[in-house]
């Protein structure tokens, strides 16, 4: 049978309204009403009439005033709060140990590098084959408390024939991804790293950065372009590529100065990497 | 027979342990139980049930979760812990001397040939 909720919940409520740390009312409040719930159908089972079970739950619960009273000695404001306090705070140690725990244990097989050869050939040219070389340069270096490094780095080739002089065709690129790792996270990322990188190879041929250059032509001249990819707590990732590799270069040496920081990564090129 | 307010609130804590010791109830089944246990005689104002409740889950005597009731509807049933079980004893112990010396001093103050 269904009770007078109104004149139940009004002794609730006046009850929970004691209660200063106001997160902990509703849940008292809930809990005194199914309370009064409980008491007025077992009275309506013995047989009373509802408005006698009503009746009697209530004056069965006591006083409203006193039992709050009561209860706000026991659900204290700064306990709350505490408990509060401790549960964000517990939240936030989660949150940082998974960021913590994703910066140490990175995993590159997702990145998708664009291909590097699109306008120049496609898949669809018979001619047309590709090499890629994975190289693990194993090179870091240090300027402004960040440590820079190459955690992935490919040495793409490929080659096809021009239909209409039916002549071979190269093209070269190396794609890496950099890293710059911080020990402190609030470090931000390492300034103007696309606008001042370039790089150099070994036959002297400069490679500079994308923003350094005038005009943006085509794939046939040499740059150094490249995207953020992403962060961890404490290392920024990069997507980069040096193209239109000279194919005779045996290293490329990555180059960044800026306001007294400097860093220099050489890739060999001649180093046997697995082949993909 | 009516009991005194003042000796009920007392010992509500040890009632209220004593009840749990024997399996998890919500707050309406501890007061059906206690009304019966006792015949009827230890009426608790109902509302003073969840202070009780309160300060012993706070103080780990108790431990409260939600569960659907026998007839159908959800409740907030509280089981005792082991924490509470050992405060129970304590409680138990001291009662049993104090209502031992009780009734020392009463039986000694009885009139002679009572």
């Amino acid at each position: 049978m269904k009770s007078n909720r109104l004149a139940f919940q009004s002794w609730c409520s006046r009850a929970a309204a004691h209660i200063r740390f106001k997160a902990d009312r509703p849940d008292v409040e809930q809990e005194l009403l199914e309370h009064m719930e409980d008491h007025f159908d077992a009275l309506v089972q013995e047989g009373l009439t509802a408005q006698e079970a009503e009746r009697q739950t209530l004056a069965a619960m006591g006083d409203a005033d006193e039992t709050g009273a009561a209860l706000a000695k026991v659900h204290k404001p700064y306990l709350g709060w505490l408990y509060v306090a401790a549960k964000w705070l517990v939240a936030l140690s989660a949150v940082l140990l998974l960021m913590v725990s994703c910066s140490t244990g990175m995993d590159f097989s997702g990145y998708g590098f664009p291909e590097p050869f699109q306008g120049l050939a496609t898949e669809s040219d018979e001619t047309y084959r590709r090499e890629i070389t994975y190289l693990y340069p194993n090179c870091t270096d240090k300027c402004n408390g960040y440590t820079f490094s190459l955690p992935v780095v490919t040495h793409r080739r490929g080659t096809w024939v021009e239909k209409q002089e039916n002549m071979p065709q190269t093209y070269e690129a190396v794609y890496f991804v950099l890293e710059a790792a911080h020990p402190l996270p609030w470090a931000g990322s390492p300034d103007g790293l696309r606008e001042s990188i370039y790089a150099v190879d070994s036959e002297g041929n400069l490679y500079p950065s994308r923003c350094q250059k005038v005009s943006h032509s085509d794939y046939e001249e040499r740059e150094v372009c490249g995207n953020p990819v992403g962060r961890t707590l404490l290392r920024y990732r990069f997507q980069m590529w040096i193209s239109t590799l000279d194919p005779d270069a045996e290293w490329v040496e990555l180059r960044y100065g800026r306001m007294g920081c400097s860093f220099a990564l050489r890739i060999d090129l001649t180093e046997g990497g697995d082949a993909a | 027979m009516q009991i005194d307010k003042s000796l009920m609130a007392g010992s509500t804590t040890l009632l209220v342990l004593s009840l749990l010791s024997d399996g998890e109830k919500y707050g309406y089944q501890m007061i059906a139980e206690l009304a019966r246990r006792s015949d009827g005689t230890f009426q608790l104002r109902e509302g003073t049930l969840y202070p009780i409740l309160h300060a012993l889950e706070k103080d780990g005597r108790v431990k409260s979760f939600r569960r659907e009731a026998e007839n159908g509807r959800e409740r907030k049933y509280y089981r005792i812990t082991p924490a509470g079980l050992e405060l129970l004893q304590d409680k138990t112990e001291e009662w049993r001397f104090f209502s031992e010396k009780v009734n020392a001093v009463v039986q000694g103050c009885a009139p002679v040939g009572a």
